[in-house]
């Protein structure tokens, strides 16, 4: 059953993007905010781990490896809710058009994945506003895999090393990031209204289709 | 048939024992849980103590939101949340398999107490700690508001968060703690029944407490370690 959430009654609106390492969201999300700002429209980002509240102690908490998944789950949460109430809904009163690189749909998978209760995780989140636009910019985990930094494929946590799936950092992200792509498509992509972005079209073609798709909730 | 009694939590089955206390701030909590633990210890009992916004992890973030005036409902409760499962998984959920006597000087009641009394969704609130452990026992000090209030103005005056001044409540300070601290205690007055919160009247003599605290553990720890450590414990 999918999370009963808030409905945006802000004069802004609220427009997510969600996607594996390395679909190209961030890219998507720049271009488009680029092309909205220049059709006159203010934009503002939201971004995971970016809360004045929280970020720094999530960083701390990564390089020393402390965190649990219960405790992983509701730090992100505290992170997510610091950012949406004191940036995200000021932004949307004040009108401006929101683009969310990543969402409550990320935690839901990767939450549930490290082993928290479905229901728990969306219960959990249900302070969230539901956006206006959802998109999911698809590519299978073979690109994903080739397109993530090395760097990022090493880190303890991105790689999904905490849940001892292998040992293998690049073997264990692979195995990781698997089963979230499994969750947004057994589950995520069909409780919630996601139009899809086919991200292993080239970055201008996706980025055409993804400017028309925000028009229309433009009007 | 009787409806089952609610459980908010996990049942848990380590060979320790899980004793928490709780109630407002000049309830006698503290007080009547050090005088509990040195009783344990001269008993022989392993005893842990962990207390509320302790962790490693987040409270020293928690302390900076309060500073800055930046904590909401909901980041004010998710931030607790995260201390508590910080301290469950580092420190009560291990000494509890060491079969340790843990001490929680607060526990997640205090949330469902304050959280609601802050504006969250009870039902939200709940879900949000359904992962903790269930105590073997948890022990309310209860204390009226003005004895709450006067205990602790006797040092200082109530902190902003403590008196529900992010409420906007009511101009002064000790207005405030009355009406949110009230709120408090009816939270926990409500979770007697549903969750099991054993009662001591924080206004007695602390010698009296202190001997029905006892007495109520020696009971519990029985029902943990097996009957034989009552008789050798003294009274």
């Amino acid at each position: 059953m999918a999370a009963t959430l808030r409905t945006n009654e802000y004069p802004g609106k609220l427009v997510v993007m969600e996607g594996l390492e390395g679909a190209g969201k961030t890219t998507q999300l720049t271009l488009l905010g680029t092309w909205l700002e220049a059709e006159g429209y203010a934009v503002n980002y939201m971004k995971r781990r970016t809360s004045q509240l929280v970020s720094q102690a999530i960083a701390d908490a990564k390089a020393k490896k402390t965190l649990t998944p219960v405790t992983y789950s509701l730090i992100h949460a505290a992170d997510f809710a610091d950012s949406l109430e004191n940036e995200v809904i000021p932004a949307l009163k004040a009108g401006f058009i929101v683009l969310a690189d990543r969402y409550i749909f990320t935690s839901f998978a990767r939450d549930v994945v490290r082993g928290n209760d479905r229901q728990w995780v969306e219960k959990l989140y249900s302070f969230a506003i539901r956006p206006d636009a959802l998109f999911y910019l698809s590519v299978p985990i073979d690109v994903s895999f080739r397109r993530t930094a090395p760097s990022r494929i090493q880190e303890f946590y991105d790689s999904g090393l905490d849940t001892g799936l292998h040992p293998d950092p690049a073997e264990c992200f692979r195995l990781f990031h698997s089963r979230i792509l499994h969750e947004f498509q057994d589950h995520i992509l069909r409780e919630y209204d996601f139009q899809a972005l086919d991200g292993t079209q080239p970055i201008h073609t996706v980025q055409r289709e993804f400017r028309a798709k925000v028009s229309q909730l433009l009007g | 048939m009787e409806a089952p009694k609610p459980v908010l939590g996990q049942v848990h089955d380590y060979p320790g024992c899980l004793i928490v206390v709780e109630g407002t701030d000049g309830s006698g909590k503290s007080t009547q849980l050090q005088l509990l633990q040195n009783w344990l210890e001269l008993e022989g009992f392993g005893t842990c103590f962990t207390e509320w916004n302790s962790s490693r992890l987040v409270s020293q973030v928690i302390k900076k939101g309060k500073k800055s005036g930046r904590l909401t409902p909901t980041t004010f409760c998710l931030l607790h949340a995260t201390d508590f499962a910080d301290r469950q998984e580092g420190i009560i959920r291990p000494a509890l398999q060491a079969g340790m006597v843990v001490l929680a000087d607060r526990y997640m009641y205090t949330a469902l107490a304050r959280d609601v009394a802050r504006g969250a969704d009870r039902d939200w609130v709940r879900n949000t700690y359904t992962f903790a452990l269930i105590p073997d026992a948890a022990f309310y000090f209860r204390v009226d508001v003005e004895t709450s209030l006067l205990r602790i103005s006797a040092t200082r005056a109530p902190k902003f968060y403590e008196a529900g001044m992010d409420l906007g409540l009511a101009d002064d300070v000790y207005q405030s703690y009355r009406i949110f601290q009230s709120r408090v205690i009816e939270e926990y007055d409500s979770m007697v029944d549903e969750l099991g919160l054993r009662v001591i009247d924080g206004t007695r003599p602390i010698h009296d407490q202190q001997s029905e605290f006892r007495a109520q553990v020696r009971d519990v720890v029985a029902a943990r370690f097996g009957p034989e450590v009552i008789s050798e414990m003294r009274a």
